[in-house]
């Protein structure tokens, strides 16, 4: 990036802002179409109750709960990039840490959605709440869905926060080179920055604390959300190894997410020059690793299932593979643990667009994972009189659909009215300005 | 800063050049702020080398959110104590987790005020001793003072290589 | 007063008694909700209370079931003047208490929607129109009066004073006859106890005192004669700890739910129930084990070598069997029932009755110290004239009460071709059935439950009925009509004077006075049975007992036709609680289906849910295949019951009618008509149908096999009393977990994997647990702890419990495509479960309810706490509180949570039913047993006012208050002296799934399979 000063970087991202083109009005009306067919489907579910959707006994979960791991996981790479490769000072993160946290943040909006979408009594989700009420009754904070009320809204409001805290640098920026409406609003999000040297003091130190808390948040987050099924009794679920298998899975889901949106950002907004192969090598070894975390924890659950000698464990493990709904645990075999082996080869790690298609099995796969842990578990339990298979509907597959295009609208608006990388961190990573070489 | 001050405010294009006003001015007794695009340690070391308090207050909101976060459960557990799965009524592990999370939210959201409190934003009001260069790539040193002072300061600041300097009256 | 009390036998609390009595006078004054359609009901208070009603307290009135002939007392819990919920009567003599399921769900016909609302008449046009009492009265009386014709009067079987009223009717009318039509009338067991005993009656079967019980193809824990009273006696004798006793053999083609609990299932051909009866016998007489005489009847020429092949079963087994029969006397046989009514039928009897004889069951198993009489009933044969005349145009005016010819004969008999050309049909019917669509004029009675009557059980056993609340639509007591419409033509002489029809039934009770009183009271008068005798008549060897040809096709399969346990003759099909209650054996619901075995469907490359026709000479049956493991593989089977066709059947238009299809064949002896008599070939119509069923199978993930997981666990009696013919270990515990041995070990029970991939670890099945669960010191203080006891060797799977929970609880019935998906509500449900081992079936029976888990898993995963432990031991589900996260069914290994999936509707009037005791859920929230909570509400609440604690016995869940077979035993687990605290320690006790560590309150006893004699 030597070729890079200052001035060239402020010029480039600052472009990415000017009003948008005709095309991305079509792919946001396009996305709207979608999100309120999704929203359509909810409204009806509402009004007919959850029979619209396909569950029944035993699957009382499905596709909700699918989608709701699937996106909290999403959400994870995001911090990871931001918080903890942030210290450990890895200088590669700063060219794509606001994209990734951007991700997060709309990621886990969009899964703080299901947990409602998926209650019975909607209206009365605010029982879930910790609030002193006239039943003078308080919420069970015995129970994993409680602990998961405070471990996503906690997540949401600390990323948020860390996302808005490394914006106000460039949304000063921003502000200088913006005019009219945009200027007051720069304005007032930078919160008048001028980037004396106290306010880069407290900045700094404020960031670091950021980072710290945010770190193991985000392992905490998602080992909770494994909880939810590894504190059930049910065979399939009833594992102690749930927590780190679902961080490593979700690390894993979000960096395949990351460069599914990067690598078209980098080909529109031709952004080659700061995202480099150097970038996608270093995520594809992230993505490598996890991968290979993952696959472990598959073949771990298999074997505790055949050594622990637990029957109903050994049923529903061989169901799993060779039963009704063995083809999409093969899916997700195929994308988490085989596809992802080519990473190995340097050259595909530093092929962009192999890694944008590796990047997409890696979504399905993740997706599959946990369909195949919830709907397959619940589907062979203990008692063979109840086993039955869960038939999908239009209103499941319409809302889960619709979920992907509500994170797809925020994440548009953020191209394009935030800058989507962070001026500020990649200049630090810029030879500063000096007029005579440093006397060493 | 609700009224506006004077001073006298130098452009530098050059690290090293500001880091040399700034030390020429430290000579003078002067008090003065440093205005950068990107933080840069340098200058940092250079101007103050306190530590920022701010760590400290989100140690003490961690501290209190945790407690708080416990106290929630067990409190709210106490006051109609309900069995479940024969689980203890304080069942301290599954409070663990809510303790956490809260040493967390609380932690955070003290840095966060921390932070903008002693930074002294939001200031909305941008103008006095600032360019906005300087969010692009010039490095800015505003040294608040009277007319009657301008002129040394100005010579100051332009014999270390101001490449441009001027006096904003109040 | 006191005294009177002290005298009463009925178990009874006072403050019901009292109730009891008041009624004879108050006559069921029921208030509120009189008119149909309901007015817009604004809540107002009782300014001026009726008589009888506190409201929020219960109103018991004693009165009979008249579901099928049985006659059981009933005792109808009304409330605020609505009936709500209908009991056994404890002092009734035939059921004690208990209930079947379709006399339970009588409720459902009372508020049926679908029923006459008013008096109609048909136009011009062909359609009904509603009119007013007095003129369709008028319009009766007219016509009577002038009839053009001869007068026939159809009812159905009437025994008591209802029955002498419509004969005294008849009469009075002259140039008119009585037809007497019920489907199931047993002619071919009366015709056969005349030829073989001189008494064309049914006599006493005494299962208490009998050894060895074989049976002939008669259900009698479904549908044969008094099944509540066999279900209850059969139990005692083969269930619980009575282990000495014999075992129960069962010879049908198919197997029933009486088979089901049968010892071992003897599958014969259709039709060759004498033969393989009399071979037995021959076997006895010939090895000089004979108690009892044969007859005259040289036995030689059906020794089993000469008749097993006919009887398709071996003749070492029927020796076997006869040996068996002989040994453990005294041995009781019978005969009978739809699926063994053949040509053969009535001798398929005198066989059986030759077999009891020479097992010496005579006098003490089998008696006529005590007879069931069934009223004057005519043969189907017997039919055919009066349908000829009806063809010849010489009847004017057809009277039909109580009796649905037009769906229940065959239509071969041409009974709808001959109505038609009847110049004025009239018809009494409740229901808009297929009879009541024939007819001009409709005048509907009143509900049984909403009428005056008595029956005749028993001899010495006539039971009274009473009015429990007002008619629920504008329909009038027959009885009532037919003695208005014999005043208006001057007729009114002898019993037909009376003023009203009470005033008749109370003057043939010998007038109203304290009698009449404590006879309402104790829902009527009971002698006690007097002892019998019963011995075989001479003269039997002229009897030549052969199979019946079956006609039909000679290449296409025997069919065999069942009484549906459910629908029973098609009365119970309009009954939503009936269509939904799995059939007890095959589980499915809401349909009708034809039984083959799993092989032939492989043959005929059918798969279950295939939609095929049966073909007979007189007609098409299009039903859906159903694979079905019990069932011989050269036989198809259906049941009877479905197939309505009548107009506004918003339940009960389902499947196809079997008895429509049948060709007029009957027995030659009796006249029967002959269920058992064609050939049937079989194709696929093609079209696109599907089956809900509950257990599920290869097709939906679910099992009929429990997989080894020990849910449905069994002991074989020579573990309990060893013997010489102690088995070895492995062959027991197979028995005891199902398929193969619980542990891991060798092979994957679950699965049967290859030996390789079982685990090194042989599985701990039962973890080391303490006896009380984690954190029970919080209940110390509690007085009680409630617990329920299951023995699983008593339960015969007859599913009476799975209709009163419903009734008790509000539990909404969903429909077929619901229970298809699997959302069906039941709190309580028979899970049946396979076993077999040396190629034998074993079924088993399992009721499973909420197990009210010590350490609940679904309760600790609640995040609003809308399921907690309550000190008393109940896992308490609170409606409100739920929010709908569905976690708890999830984390609930026994999966006994429903969710309402949608808002359920109680279609008008059937939301009159429902507990005002009890929340009725709405969607979104869970739910699930609840031990009856207001049940135990109610009995603490009469505890504290007699300033005590609650007794044990005193507390019983709805289940268990209808059990036929008493297998339910519900108590508090506090106290050391209660008949659950020591059956909880039985040797047969076992909790299912221990091994989660979920404590369970309920307990199951294990089943005892006895493989070989005692």
């Amino acid at each position: 990036m030597s070729t890079l000063t200052y001035k060239k970087v402020n010029e480039d991202f600052l472009s990415l802002l000017r009003n948008p083109t005709k095309a991305w009005y079509v792919l946001f009306v396009l996305d709207l179409l979608v999100l309120a067919f999704g929203a359509a489907c909810w409204i009806y579910q509402i009004q007919t109750g959850m029979g619209a959707a396909g569950k029944m006994r035993p699957v009382m979960w499905a596709l909700y709960i699918t989608d709701f791991v699937f996106w909290v996981g999403i959400g994870h790479a995001g911090t990871l990039i931001s918080a903890v490769l942030f210290l450990f000072r890895s200088r590669f993160r700063n060219a794509i840490y606001r994209t990734a946290e951007g991700m997060t943040v709309f990621a886990v909006m969009t899964a703080g959605l299901f947990p409602l979408i998926h209650l019975g009594r909607v209206w009365f989700f605010y029982w879930l709440l910790p609030y002193p009420n006239q039943r003078g009754l308080w919420p069970n904070f015995r129970s994993p869905l409680e602990w998961d009320v405070f471990a996503v809204s906690t997540y949401l409001t600390i990323s948020s926060v860390f996302f808005f805290v490394g914006l106000i640098p460039d949304l000063a920026v921003a502000r200088e080179s913006a005019t009219g409406l945009r200027k007051k609003i720069y304005t007032l999000a930078s919160l008048g920055w001028r980037g004396t040297n106290t306010q880069w003091k407290h900045y700094n130190n404020a960031y670091i604390y950021f980072a710290a808390l945010a770190t193991p948040l985000v392992f905490s987050v998602h080992s909770v959300v494994s909880w939810d099924f590894a504190m059930s009794v049910n065979p399939g679920w009833h594992g102690t190894i749930f927590a780190p298998y679902f961080v490593a899975g979700a690390i894993f889901s979000g960096i395949g997410m990351v460069i599914t949106l990067m690598v078209p950002m980098r080909k529109i907004f031709g952004l080659e020059k700061y995202l480099t192969d150097w970038h996608f090598d270093s995520m594809g070894k992230i993505l490598l690793f996890t991968s290979l975390i993952v696959t472990y924890a598959y073949a771990t659950e298999m074997f505790m299932a055949w050594y622990s000698g637990n029957p109903f464990e050994k049923s529903v493990f061989w169901d799993r593979a060779f039963g009704p709904l063995g083809w999409a645990y093969w899916v997700m075999v195929l994308c988490n643990c085989l596809i992802p082996l080519l990473c190995i080869k340097k050259t595909v790690r530093t092929n962009v667009w192999g890694m944008f298609i590796i990047s997409i099995f890696v979504n399905i796969g993740m997706w599959f994972e946990r369909f195949v842990i919830i709907v397959q578990s619940l589907s062979h339990n203990f008692d063979p009189w109840v086993w039955r298979q869960y038939h999908p509907t239009l209103v499941d597959v319409g809302i889960s659909i619709g979920s992907f295009a509500w994170f797809g609208m925020f994440f548009l608006l953020f191209i394009k009215f935030l800058p989507a990388m962070a001026i500020v961190e990649i200049k630090e990573i810029l030879p500063v300005p000096r007029k005579k070489a440093r006397a060493a | 800063m609700s009224k506006k001050m004077s001073g006298v405010l130098a452009v530098f294009e050059h690290v090293d050049t500001t880091i040399d006003a700034i030390r020429a001015l430290k000579q003078d007794k002067r008090k003065m702020t440093v205005i950068t695009p990107v933080p840069n340690h340098e200058i940092a070391d250079e101007i103050d080398d306190t530590q920022s308090p701010v760590r400290l207050c989100t140690f003490v909101g961690g501290l209190v959110g945790g407690i708080l976060g416990f106290t929630l459960c067990a409190w709210t557990s106490l006051d109609w104590p309900l069995i479940t799965n024969g689980k203890e009524i304080l069942s301290i592990p599954p409070f663990m987790i809510i303790t956490f999370e809260c040493t967390v939210l609380i932690g955070g959201l003290t840095n966060l005020v921390a932070m903008l409190f002693f930074s002294g934003l939001p200031n909305l009001n941008v103008t006095e001793g600032f360019d906005p260069r300087f969010t692009v790539d010039r490095f800015g040193i505003w040294v608040p003072c009277g007319k009657d002072e301008a002129e040394g300061v100005a010579g100051v600041l332009r014999s270390h290589g101001a490449e441009e300097v001027r006096f904003d009256a109040a | 007063m006191s005294d009177e009390i002290n005298e009463q036998p009925l178990p009874l609390r006072r403050r019901e008694f009292l109730k009891l009595v008041g009624v004879a006078t108050a006559a069921g004054a029921g208030a509120g909700c009189l008119e149909f359609p309901p007015p817009n009901e604004l809540i107002q208070p009782y300014v001026t209370a009726p008589e009888n009603i506190i409201p929020g307290v219960a109103t018991y009135y004693a009165s009979t079931c008249r579901e099928c002939p049985a006659a059981c007392g009933l005792h109808v819990k009304t409330r605020e003047g609505r009936a709500i919920k209908l009991e056994g009567n404890p002092a009734h003599p035939v059921n004690l208490g208990s209930l079947c399921a379709r006399g339970q769900s009588a409720l459902q016909g009372l508020y049926n929607p679908d029923r006459h609302a008013s008096p109609k008449q048909r136009q011009a046009d062909g359609t009904f129109k509603e009119i007013t009492w007095e003129e369709a009265e008028k319009l009766l009386a007219e016509k009577l009066a002038a009839p053009g014709g001869a007068i026939q009067f159809w009812t159905g079987q009437e025994t008591g004073t209802r029955a002498a009223l419509y004969d005294a009717f008849v009469g009075a009318l002259g140039s008119a006859e009585r037809v007497v039509h019920e489907p199931f009338a047993w002619e071919a067991l009366r015709e056969g106890n005349r030829l073989a005993f001189g008494r064309a009656e049914i006599p006493t079967y005494d299962f208490a005192a009998a050894g060895s019980v074989f049976t002939f193809g008669a259900d009698f824990l479904e549908t044969w004669i008094s099944p509540v009273e066999y279900a209850r006696t059969f139990a005692a004798r083969h269930g619980g700890d009575k282990l000495e006793l014999g075992r129960l053999i069962t010879f049908e083609p198919r197997l029933s739910l009486t088979g089901s609990n049968a010892d071992e299932w003897v599958a014969i051909k259709p039709g060759t129930e004498a033969l393989a009866a009399l071979a037995m016998a021959q076997v006895i007489v010939a090895e000089g084990l004979a108690r009892g005489s044969t007859g005259g009847l040289d036995l030689t020429p059906y020794a089993p070598a000469n008749v097993a092949e006919q009887v398709g079963v071996p003749a070492d087994v029927l020796g076997r069997l006869a040996r068996e029969f002989a040994a453990n006397g005294p041995g009781l046989a019978i005969a009978g029932g739809i699926a063994a009514q053949s040509a053969r039928a009535t001798h398929a009897v005198v066989a059986a009755n030759i077999l009891t004889s020479v097992g010496g069951g005579l006098g003490t198993a089998l008696h006529f110290g005590r007879t069931l009489d069934l009223g004057r009933t005519q043969s189907t044969r017997e039919l055919v004239p009066a349908i000829e005349r009806m063809n010849g145009g010489t009847v004017g005016v057809l009277l039909v009460h109580g009796t649905n010819p037009a769906y229940s004969l065959p239509g071969a008999l041409g009974f709808e071709t001959a109505a038609k050309k009847v110049a004025f049909k009239v018809s009494f019917s409740i229901d808009p059935d297929e009879t009541s669509q024939l007819c001009d004029l409709i005048l509907p009675d009143n509900h049984p439950l909403e009428s005056w009557g008595d029956a005749q059980a028993w001899t010495g056993v006539r039971s009274l009925l009473q009015p429990a609340m007002r008619p629920v639509f504008r329909t009038k007591s027959t009885p009532d009509v037919l003695l208005a419409a014999a005043k208006t033509l001057g007729k009114a002489q002898g019993m037909l004077a009376a003023a009203t029809w009470r005033d008749a039934l109370t003057a043939a009770w010998g007038g109203p006075g304290a009698a009449w009183d404590a006879a309402l009271a104790a829902g009527g008068s009971f002698a006690a049975p007097a002892p019998g005798t019963a011995t075989l008549a001479g003269g039997l060897g002229s009897l030549a007992f052969t199979a019946p040809e079956l006609g039909g096709d000679a290449a296409g399969t025997p069919l065999v036709v069942y009484a549906s346990p459910n629908m029973y003759d098609g009365r119970g099909a309009n009954k939503p609680w009936l269509q939904e209650l799995p059939d007890p054996v095959t589980k499915v619901v809401w349909d009708h289906w034809v039984e083959i075995h799993p092989d032939t469907m492989k043959q005929l490359g059918l798969k279950r849910g295939d939609h095929v026709a049966l073909k007979t000479p007189t007609g098409t049956l299009e039903t859906a295949a159903y694979d079905y493991i019990g069932i011989r593989p050269d036989v198809f089977a259906v049941g009877t019951g479905q197939g309505h066709t009548a107009v506004g059947g918003r339940y009960w238009k389902r499947g196809g009618n079997v008895a429509g299809f049948l060709p007029a064949t009957y027995d030659e002896a009796s006249g029967a008509l002959a269920y058992v008599a064609v050939r049937t070939s079989l194709n696929k119509t093609g079209k696109k149908y599907k089956l809900a069923y509950l257990g599920g199978d290869p097709y939906t993930g679910g099992q009929s096999r429990q997989m080894g997981r020990g849910i449905a666990q069994a002991i074989p009696l020579t573990e309990l009393r060893p013997t010489e013919h102690t088995e070895d270990k492995r062959e027991s515990h197979m028995s005891e977990h199902g398929d193969v041995e619980h542990a891991g070990g060798h092979g994957d029970p679950m699965l049967h994997l290859p030996g390789f991939i079982g685990s090194p670890v042989p599985a701990d099945p039962i973890a080391h647990a303490a006896k009380e669960a984690p954190n029970s010191a919080y209940a110390k203080h509690a007085k009680y702890k409630w617990g329920m006891v299951i023995d699983l060797n008593s339960c015969n799977g007859c599913q009476a419990c799975v209709v009163a929970c419903s009734a008790e609880n509000n539990v909404a019935f969903v429909g077929k495509e619901q229970v298809d998906k699997g959302r069906e509500m039941m709190w309580l449900r028979i899970e049946r479960y396979y076993e077999e081992h040396d190629g034998k079936l074993e079924v088993r029976h399992v009721p499973v309810m909420c197990q009210h888990c010590g350490a609940a898993p679904c309760e600790s995963v609640c995040p609003v706490y809308a399921t907690y432990h309550n000190p008393e031991g109940l896992n308490a589900m609170i409606y409100n509180r739920c929010v709908g996260t569905r976690y708890c069914s999830n984390n609930c290994p026994y999966k006994v949570r429903a969710f309402n999936w949608f808002h359920y509707d109680f279609p008008v009037p059937l939301n009159w039913q429902l507990n005002p005791d009890v929340t009725v859920r709405d969607k979104g929230v869970m739910e699930k047993c609840s031990f009856c909570v207001q049940r135990i509400r109610d009995a603490k609440d009469h505890a504290k006012d007699e300033a005590r604690d609650v007794r044990d016995g005193e507390m019983v869940t709805a289940c268990q208050q209808t059990c036929p077979a008493r297998a339910i035993v519900f108590g508090d687990l506090k106290d050391p002296e209660s008949r659950v605290t020591k059956l909880v320690e039985h040797e047969r006790g076992y909790k299912i799934f221990e091994e989660i560590n979920t404590y369970p309150a309920v307990t199951y006893l294990k089943k005892v399979t006895r493989d070989v004699p005692v």
